[in-house]
């Protein structure tokens, strides 16, 4: 076990890679609380896969991921996981997107016995005919919501339009028709290849002694047998840089318009360091229509608006997604126009660039100071840079203006798909 | 954990200094007495604030003073509490320790001025930004039902009435807000400021002095509220024979509210086993609703029970099927038979209370959490944290079957979806 800190953030990282594989994080803090959360790198963009040295790939229905997520809490002797946390006074649940599925839980005392039922409810699956069929109805009305939502409605059509091969293009809960499809064994042969120890996470967080929780592991995998065995290798596609669709209206009874812009751009290259890349990179955006970008004024002053206007990126293989979705009143083409004339111009303010430095450091402090955020932080950075990014203040605080605009100079942000909801009978008028 | 009082300036500040965060919580308060007609200007209200300063000229100027002091992130919103309606500013920022020194006095500062110094023109708010916010509330009430949850929470609102006087109904608020000037929602927001009486909180790793200094010299109050505040309102009366509301849409899912009122609690009921009460039926996973409307019959993705104990009042919320509503209605009321009945087992009575227990020890994990346990023991007059667990120690499961007794469905609304 080896201690680490986050500089500058007094936040101290045991960690350790056990045997199995499994990478183990441990971050004492000042809390009565504990977090513990298990992450396993399978979300819902991952569709064709195979073991390293197999021949054949392995094809599954999208929402697959998320599937198993609602799957993992059905054990043999019918004792659901969040049931045990219950009973102990604390709580529990787990989450899916679109890179990684994720179980914890949150609580006070019995915290060997949580972290056993946490363990035992990644490790040990129990799929019948029967309770998969359960399932598809509690499934199919979580869908139902995403149905009715009119950011989710437009975001899922982005995707379609977006990208030509990636399975990112599918939306993590899958359609109706993918859920319905999904079988027993879709769900252990995804279970079988990516909840192996070797492929997973473990942060811990808050009241809790790393030597303790070290001892406990050792002694906990002593009864499982994972071998050792070759990495997953995810099926790489090719994806053209252009979009498949650049203008897409879905008629509803929606009173009001929802619109998406999605630009994909292809990630810079001049900033190898993969965090800086996407640190320099979000600058884009923050200074163009963060809080002190000159356009929020515009923001507020127009009754066309409904909502705030929010913009955030995604990182997805060899591009970002930059997204801007707001609900507008009448005039969706003149939001549109408006946000692309304010993307490319590239004259950028020293002065600004400043100040959102300062507001970045403020939100890495916020974001350590309970143990979900840290456990959080910790999986999502050993998962998109392969370790935590312990001098993150930094790293942050060197951030320059001059190499800001060498990090994005040249990007290309011809590529862009919109989606816009509007009403039907408007259609027909 | 050391608390201090101070009373200054016509305004009570109190100050929670622990060395258990890395950042300051700060929570300005403003209760005054909840009436009818000023719906029509609270939901404005927080909006102008928000957009307005006597300091700055636009929204982007006060986010770059914001930035050019480490960013505080702050929140005004009114907040409807029973009797009383809060006008609140929450409020956090980086200790000046992991900042630069001097940061903890100028946030105060700023956060100050955003509540208590709004830009004024002629005797009313900026007038541009007047019109622009009332445009886009009434925008979004207008289009209310494009977010189905949202739009179903507001009828069933309509149809139960559960306060002293008649609410307005969507489309009469509509009406009145569009009839509102800057300069009545300026008097309005006098109206608070003399009338009210002012709270403030502060939690953190900071000097209880130093910040008494710093209040002193910014806010001056002059409130006429003092003494007892009662935020409670109970319920008189309830339909007999529910009143069940079913509209069309043409979304996919259905969405069912339930809304039931308890008559005749005591105050022991209303602080302890309405608690218990809601957790069995309709909290958790283990939870009687959970496990029989979603586990044994696949209805639904979320069905969960909330209580409002200022009022008495209770809320069931699931999203199911429009052909399943006549089946899921009746297992609702099943279950709520099976707590008359006390239908439920032992584990789940003993692990709610587990869970009660461990949501008091949370309380010191979170900054929010502390200063909304003092509020509640200092207005609502809630126990103290250890008292609370030794009065919930004392609730015996015939407390949680006597307390179902007193539970009654009012009224049900169904928001059916057609696609």
């Amino acid at each position: 076990m080896k201690k680490k800190s986050y500089k500058g953030l007094d936040l101290d990282v045991y960690e350790e890679v056990l045997d199995n594989g499994l990478r183990v994080y441990i971050s004492p803090i000042p809390r009565h609380t504990i977090h513990a959360r298990i992450t396993t790198f399978f979300g819902g963009s991952t569709l064709e896969f195979k073991m390293d040295g197999d021949d054949d790939f392995t094809k599954v229905p999208g929402g697959v991921a998320h599937f198993l997520e609602h799957k993992m809490f059905e054990k043999k002797d019918g004792k659901d996981p969040l049931a045990i946390y219950e009973n102990n006074g604390a709580s529990g649940n787990a989450f899916t997107n679109e890179y990684v599925t994720a179980y914890h839980f949150t609580g006070v005392g019995h915290f060997f016995e949580n972290l056993e039922t946490l363990l035992r409810c990644v490790h040990e699956p129990y799929f019948t005919d029967e309770n998969v069929l359960k399932e598809k109805g509690i499934i199919s009305q979580e869908k139902k919501q995403d149905l009715d939502n009119p950011f989710s409605i437009v975001y899922d059509r982005c995707l379609v339009n977006t990208f030509h091969n990636l399975d990112f293009k599918n939306t993590v809960l899958g359609s109706l028709e993918d859920i319905n499809s999904i079988t027993k064994e879709d769900l252990y042969n995804c279970y079988n290849t990516f909840y192996h120890p070797s492929n997973m996470v473990l942060t811990i967080s808050g009241d809790v002694d790393a030597d303790e929780v070290m001892n406990f592991l050792h002694k906990f995998y002593n009864n499982y047998d994972f071998e050792k065995r070759p990495k997953v290798v995810i099926k790489h596609k090719d994806e053209p840089e252009t979009v498949v669709k650049e203008k897409d209206v879905i008629y509803m009874n929606n009173l009001s318009k929802e619109v998406l812009i999605c630009y994909k751009v292809k990630k810079p290259t001049y900033i190898k360091d993969e965090y800086l890349n996407r640190i320099y990179f979000s600058f884009l955006l923050d200074l163009k229509f963060g809080a002190i970008a000159p356009i929020v004024d515009v923001f507020a002053n127009d009754v066309n608006l409904i909502s705030p206007v929010s913009s955030y990126i995604e990182p997805v293989d060899d591009y970002y997604m930059v997204i801007f979705n707001a609900t507008v009143k009448d005039d969706a083409d003149k939001f549109i126009d408006l946000i692309d004339k304010t993307i490319k111009d590239m004259n950028f303010d020293e002065d600004n660039f400043n100040l959102i430095k300062k507001a970045i450091l403020n939100s890495i402090i916020l974001s350590t100071e309970n143990a979900t955020g840290i456990c959080s932080m910790i999986a999502n950075q050993v998962y998109f840079y392969e370790e935590p990014i312990y001098d993150m203040h930094d790293k942050l605080k060197s951030l320059n203006f001059e190499t800001f605009k060498k990090a994005i100079n040249g990007i290309c942000l011809n590529n862009r798909s919109v989606v816009i909801l509007d009403n039907k009978t408007k259609k027909q008028g | 954990m050391e608390f201090y009082d101070y009373n200054v300036n016509g305004f009570d500040l109190h100050v929670i200094k622990t060395a258990r965060f890395k950042t300051v919580f700060y929570s300005v308060n403003i209760r005054f007495d909840d009436a009818r007609e000023y719906e029509k200007y609270t939901s404005l209200l927080s909006r102008v604030l928000a957009q307005t300063s006597s300091k700055f000229d636009s929204i982007r100027e006060i986010n770059a003073f914001c930035a050019s002091i480490y960013d505080p992130s702050y929140n005004i919103r009114v907040l409807e509490s029973g009797s009383q309606d809060i006008l609140s500013l929450t409020a956090s920022f980086s200790n000046e320790k992991y900042t630069e020194k001097g940061m903890n006095e100028k946030s105060f500062k700023f956060l100050s001025e955003v509540l208590f110094e709004p830009k004024v023109v002629n005797g009313g708010f900026d007038e541009d930004v007047f019109q622009v916010q009332k445009e886009k509330l009434l925008e979004y009430y207008k289009t209310l039902k494009d977010r189905p949850q949202n739009y179903a929470g507001s009828r069933l609102s309509e149809e139960m009435q559960i306060k002293k006087y008649k609410t307005f109904k969507l489309d009469e608020l509509i009406r009145e807000i569009e009839k509102l000037t800057a300069k009545e929602l300026y008097e309005f927001y006098q109206k608070v400021m003399s009338e009210g009486k002012l709270d403030i909180f502060v939690c953190g790793d900071v000097e209880p002095e130093s910040i008494c200094d710093v209040l002193s010299k910014n806010i001056y109050f002059n409130g006429s509220k003092r003494g007892e505040i009662n935020h409670y309102v109970g319920q008189s009366s309830y339909n007999e024979k529910p009143k069940v509301i079913i509209e069309l849409s043409s979304n996919a899912q259905s969405n069912l509210i339930v809304g039931c009122k308890l008559m005749d609690l005591t105050d022991f009921e209303r602080k302890y086993v309405f608690v218990l009460y809601s957790w069995i039926l309709g909290g958790g996973m283990n939870s009687l609703l959970t496990q029989t409307v979603r586990e044994k019959n696949s209805l639904c993705y979320y069905i969960y029970a909330v209580r409002q104990n200022l009022f008495d009042t209770m809320k069931i919320y699931a999203g199911i099927n429009g052909e399943d509503f006549e089946k899921t209605y009746k297992l609702i009321q099943e279950e709520m038979e099976n707590m008359k009945k006390g239908n439920f087992t032992d584990e789940l009575f003993e692990g709610v209370k587990e869970i009660y227990y461990n949501s008091l020890i949370k309380i010191e994990d979170s900054q929010s959490e502390l200063v909304g346990s003092f509020t509640s023991e200092l207005f609502v007059h809630n126990d103290n944290i250890e008292n609370r667990r030794k009065q919930m120690e004392k609730v015996t499961k015939e407390d949680v079957m006597n307390l179902a007794k007193k539970v009654h469905i009012d009224t049900v609304f169904l928001l059916k979806g057609e696609r």
